[in-house]
């Protein structure tokens, strides 16, 4: 071997990565060869010093702690859960088994509560819907003849009302008091009306099935209430649902034309206010 | 710990990122170890385990590519000519005593990273080539070519601070 060689082997001779056989040949030339010799201690004294120097570094004291604080540190349950939901197939089969019984409840349970109150309130929708339409002429345009028209065809009840001349739209309830007792020589009461959105709108009078039935109309915001005021009524109100409201006696059944509902309370005596409405717990609220 | 708290230290260059560094590797070992896997060698896996997270968050932003290429053996073998001779040395090993470790460090640091890592792997920490061909997934022939160029480097560094403090002598 000679330096050429030396040269091609340098680091490997210095890192011992050569066989046992090259490694004598090399030691064997470093022996008689000086300045090969010279260079390799060189080179060792290099790698000697580079190695001291990085060794003095020492890892921090708080390291340590700090690494074994993050390696007990529990995964937030997030993590957990995405964790175990997509690696652990039973974790995977008890969530699903757990998703399913939720959305049955949601969907046979909760959404059949739900479509019960949907039916109760499209109901009561429909009719004051109805109510609108067939009344609004009275309310605003004073065309009874028209609502004549409608009535039979929509509850299929016989309805006749007074001559339009007699329907009136003052908006006072004295007014009104007086007109029905005229009409029906009844003494007539109508609710007290406090709240301040709570608005007379007009009273007619009403022949249904053979009973003259005032109708007195509010709105509630832009809500239409009527009021059908049962002055001889043979309405047996030992059907409906009692509701003690206040000092009143509040009934609670079905209404005329059977898709609405009603509440009537009575009052001094033989006087009887029947209600239809939207709401009926709002109702109350509103006039007691 | 102090091993690779070093090693990271002079890869990284930061105090606060070679303590993420470091606890990092060891939480990837501790994950590793809880799905009872045999390891046969712990300090080169160790190190393999703190060389990947280095290299992958370390230098991921770097659009450069690796400053060495990847030379097979035999081209690193006709690369060496005289190179290793003729190169600026130290004479003795007093001029080595005299040279400041923030020289050592500040030329170390100097160093391409690809050749820094090879370096703190086989001076420091005294792997074989075949353990750090293992590490870095590259063959023996680039590690060696890696170790060649590196060590020529910061012996020039080395050599370059000792005549700046006057102790190189002709």
């Amino acid at each position: 071997m000679n330096c050429t060689d030396v040269r091609k082997y340098f680091y490997a001779f210095l890192d011992s990565e050569l066989d046992v056989e090259k490694n004598i040949e090399i030691l064997a030339h470093v022996n008689m060869c000086h300045a090969c010799g010279i260079k390799i201690e060189r080179e060792r004294l290099i790698q000697k010093r580079v190695k001291e120097t990085v060794f003095k570094v020492k890892a921090p004291a708080y390291l340590e702690q700090e690494i074994l604080r993050s390696a007990e540190r529990k995964p937030n349950f997030f993590t957990q859960f995405i964790k175990n939901f997509l690696l652990r197939s039973r974790f995977a089969l008890v969530s699903g088994i757990a998703t399913a019984i939720i959305l049955i409840a949601c969907f046979f349970v909760i959404q059949g509560k739900l479509r019960k109150n949907n039916i109760l309130y499209l109901a009561e929708t429909k009719y004051h819907d109805y109510i609108m339409k067939r009344l609004d002429p009275d309310i605003r345009f004073q065309d009874t003849k028209s609502m004549l028209g409608h009535f039979p065809n929509q509850i299929g009840l016989n309805v006749t009302l007074p001559g339009v001349e007699q329907n009136i739209q003052l908006q006072n309830t004295k007014a009104i008091v007086e007109y029905v007792q005229k009409q029906t020589g009844l003494s007539v009461t109508l609710p007290d009306i406090i709240k301040e959105n709570v608005k007379l709108m007009g009273a007619t009078l009403a022949k249904i099935n053979g009973i003259n039935i005032p109708l007195v109309f509010y709105m509630i915001d832009d809500t239409p209430i009527t009021l059908a005021v049962v002055c001889n009524s043979d309405i047996d109100f030992t059907k409906m649902k009692e509701v003690m409201a206040g000092k009143m006696v509040v009934y609670k059944g079905p209404g005329f034309c059977g898709a609405c509902q009603i509440v009537g309370w009575k009052e001094a005596g033989t006087q009887y206010v029947m209600v239809s409405m939207l709401d009926s717990e709002k109702m109350i609220r509103t006039f007691l | 710990m102090d091993a690779l708290y070093r090693s990271a230290l002079y890869l990284v260059k930061n105090e606060h990122k070679a303590d993420d560094l470091v606890q990092e590797t060891f939480l990837k070992a501790f994950k590793f170890l809880k799905n009872n896997k045999e390891i046969d060698n712990t300090k080169a896996w160790l190190f393999k385990i703190l060389m990947n997270a280095f290299i992958n968050q370390y230098r991921k932003d770097k659009r450069e590519p690796s400053l060495v290429d990847f030379d097979n053996i035999e081209s690193f073998h006709e690369s060496i000519k005289e190179e290793v001779f003729i190169s600026p040395i130290i004479e003795n090993e007093a001029e080595f005593d005299e040279l400041l470790d923030a020289d050592v460090k500040k030329a170390l640091e100097e160093l391409p990273d690809d050749f820094r890592l090879v370096i703190l792997l086989s001076t420091v920490e005294g792997f074989s080539y075949k353990e750090i061909s293992k590490m870095l997934e590259c063959p023996i022939g680039t590690v060696m070519s890696r170790i060649y160029r590196g060590r020529k480097l910061l012996r020039e560094r080395l050599a370059g601070y000792a005549k700046k403090h006057g102790y190189e002598r002709e």
